[in-house]
């Protein structure tokens, strides 16, 4: 479609606009709950935030029963997301597949979810049951436990490991949280709880701390990049702190199509280009009307390329000329003249 | 007058709808009747009936008897965009499968222009005469016909618009021998509740005005939405209706009146400092009524709304569907959603419970 949204949160992340309270700047204002939906399009209607856990409050109504401990079959209309998923994006694809699969070979693994105000709200099988609301099921398997919060909040986080296909920020928010809710304290916790290596674990992280404007492209489109190339991002920014709008540019090129090991070279060619460039403009010569030299004096300061931009001019004579000129001042300098390539 | 027809390709339907599959599966899945055209296009109606199918709702579920939100577009300037954006967010929220009523607030009856009515020639029942009627007493009353003065914007009850003409403007001069006149509003929504109570959301487009009138429409909703322009004259202007605001729960407090309100920035424009700056201000002074979603300046909203050739007014999503304007729309339409609860004929009370795990 067309140009992505400006969100006042965004703004304030981009360093833009600024709220003069000194509070997190990161912190999503209100109406800004898109971000703890996980699905780019959500069924608005189904969307509703747990405010805390009163689980065991709401557990008292007539579906108590359905709480124990083998499977049972609950409403798909009763089910909400869980605040906690780390998934930003979920492929269409992938959700086409396991639809196929549930209709052709019936539904094996049931979804956990808890109670949470009178909703069911998912624990695991996000990608399961989009893919039951698109087969129009009105019911599906599911294990309904009694958790808190918390328990709800890590196991969320667990079991979206196993499934498929995390990437790398959606990895990084996951681990991020993992620290500041203090499911885990140091990052070689978070490795061992998620049970992903260590360097990983740091190479997520360090995604979160690039610029404000990367962070903020990745928050678009969490497949942007994985942790490595984050690495060389990061290596680039500490390299070059003044090249920073060509760094942007690069990543810019990648949300474009660029592949992501194309990306350090282009963007040491463009501050090379930068530095080359520095020599000077082209000057233009023209009769009034138009253009019919240009000159240029290269990088080394030591030669100047004259460009001749119409056809019918005779180059031959104009060489001449131009060598009789040159030989004229060889006799005033005493030293050599600068050599001129004339094209 | 007939509905106007209008529909969306298959793309956006697939995103209107909340599918979340590829664009194979929902052509296969949900088509839709040939229309004659040489694209699919989807209706209002479709894609009610589609999410219904999604959420396996039978088709004819509706809504329990009660009030449904009532999004209250309210500024105590003129010119902030507030018909404007009445007016998209109700053309999208009727194209997200709501059934949706507007009701024209303004004796300048702009929001009736912006969809194809021409107030001064055609004979409009407004609301200020619904509600004049709904207060005779006893002896003089005779039943108001609400259906009869609402007129079809989209077919199947899915858009459809309470109008309102100049003659709107003498409301306040017999409001202000009304008992109890601030509940006027609230009171012919309670008498005719079956009629609006079929709509999944009220959208009220009110006058710029702080009058009797404006101030009975707002005390009907629970919060207002603001929309401002982030430049100096509307933001001072944002204080005023926030003292009107205070002013009204003061005096009602006892009636259990808790209005809140909710800004919305419009017609932002990044490379303008001034703006930037302005809505620093804002986000500084309301930091937790600001919604997330900013509308850009886009001057596709005043390419659609000309007022001497009302026939080809209309909505951005109706004429320009993949513009700026139009994903700024839908993104706020889906944070108001979120913020204000509203449902697809309350999905909550009528959850079918098949024994079958598969909808017929």
């Amino acid at each position: 479609m067309s140009r992505p949204g400006i969100k006042v949160s965004g703004l304030v992340a981009s360093g833009k606009v600024t709220a003069r309270d000194g509070e997190d700047l990161r912190k999503p204002l209100v109406g800004s709950k898109s971000t703890a939906s996980p699905s780019g399009v959500d069924l608005p209607t189904l969307v509703s935030r747990p405010q805390n856990s009163d689980a065991a409050s709401t557990s008292k109504d007539s579906r108590v029963a359905a709480i124990r401990d083998d499977a049972c079959k609950i409403p798909v209309i009763e089910i909400v997301d869980s605040p906690y998923q780390p998934r930003l994006k979920y492929d269409p694809e992938e959700i086409d597949r396991l639809s196929e699969t549930m209709d052709t070979a019936a539904h094996a693994d049931p979804i956990k979810v808890r109670m949470v105000n009178g909703k069911y709200e998912l624990i695991s099988g996000h990608r399961r049951i989009r893919a039951a609301r698109s087969l129009g099921w009105t019911e599906i398997d599911a294990y309904v436990e009694e958790l808190t919060d918390r328990e709800a909040q890590a196991k969320t986080l667990l079991l979206a490991v196993g499934s498929v296909g995390l990437n790398d920020y959606e990895y990084a928010l996951m681990f991020a949280t993992a620290l500041k809710e203090g499911l885990c304290k140091t990052q070689r916790e978070v490795a061992s709880y998620f049970g992903q290596s260590t360097v990983k674990v740091s190479g997520c992280l360090d995604m979160l701390k690039l610029p404000a404007k990367i962070v903020w492209m990745l928050d678009s489109k969490p497949d942007l990049f994985g942790y490595q190339t984050g690495a060389v991002i990061k290596k680039l920014c500490a390299d070059y702190p003044g090249n920073l709008v060509d760094i942007e540019r690069g990543v810019q090129r990648l949300i474009e199509g660029a592949a992501q090991n194309s990306l350090k070279s282009w963007v040491l060619q463009a501050i090379k280009g930068q530095a080359e460039r520095g020599g000077s403009e082209p000057s233009l010569i023209t009769n009034g009307r138009r253009l019919i030299f240009t000159t240029k004096i290269s990088a080394d300061q030591r030669s100047i390329v004259v460009n001749c931009k119409v056809p019918d001019l005779d180059i031959a004579a104009f060489e001449k000329h131009l060598q009789a000129w040159l030989e004229l001042q060889a006799q005033k300098v005493s030293s050599a003249a600068p050599d001129e390539p004339a094209s | 007058m007939s509905a106007r027809p209008f529909g969306v390709k298959a793309r956006l339907a697939q995103e209107l709808c909340g599918f979340t599959g590829s664009p194979k599966a929902f052509r296969e899945k949900y088509n839709v009747t040939d229309k004659g055209q040489y694209h699919r296009i989807y209706t209002a109606e479709d894609i009610r009936r589609i999410r219904m199918s999604m959420l396996s709702l039978s088709e004819d579920s509706s809504r329990e008897k009660t009030v449904p939100p009532i999004l209250n577009f309210r500024m105590a300037k003129g010119g902030t965009g507030k018909t404007t954006i009445c007016g998209n967010v109700a053309s999208a929220l009727a194209m997200m499968g709501h059934k949706v009523l507007m009701i024209d607030g303004d004796p300048q009856a702009s929001l009736t222009g912006l969809f194809g009515i021409d107030w001064v020639s055609e004979e409009i029942t407004h609301i200020g005469d619904l509600m004049n009627r709904n207060e005779k007493k006893e002896k003089d009353f005779v039943d108001v016909d609400v259906k009869a003065a609402i007129w079809p914007i989209y077919a199947g009850g899915m858009l459809d618009i309470l109008p309102a003409d100049i003659t709107l403007a003498d409301t306040d001069s017999w409001l202000m021998g009304a008992t109890n006149r601030e509940f006027v509003f609230s009171r012919l929504l309670k008498r005719y509740v079956e009629v609006f109570a079929q709509y999944d959301v009220i959208l009220i487009d009110s006058a710029p005005s702080t009058s009797l009138l404006t101030n009975t429409l707002m005390t009907a909703c629970k919060t207002l939405l603001a929309v401002v322009v982030p430049e100096g004259p509307s933001t001072k202007a944002l204080e005023i209706l926030d003292s009107n605001v205070h002013e009204l729960n003061s005096a009602f407090a006892d009636a259990g009146l808790n209005l809140d309100y909710h800004v919305i920035v419009n017609r932002y424009n990044q490379t303008k400092k001034p703006h930037n700056d302005a809505l620093s201000k804002l986000v500084s002074t309301y930091p937790d009524r600001i919604n997330d979603t900013i509308v850009r300046d886009f001057i596709g909203f005043v390419r659609q709304n000309d007022a001497f050739d009302e026939k080809n007014n209309g909505p951005v999503l109706e004429k320009e569907p993949n513009s700026v304007g139009a994903r700024d729309v839908l993104d706020l339409t889906k944070s108001l959603i979120r913020m204000f609860d509203i449902k697809l004929a309350d999905v909550n009370s009528l959850a079918p419970l098949a024994s079958v795990g598969r909808a017929a």
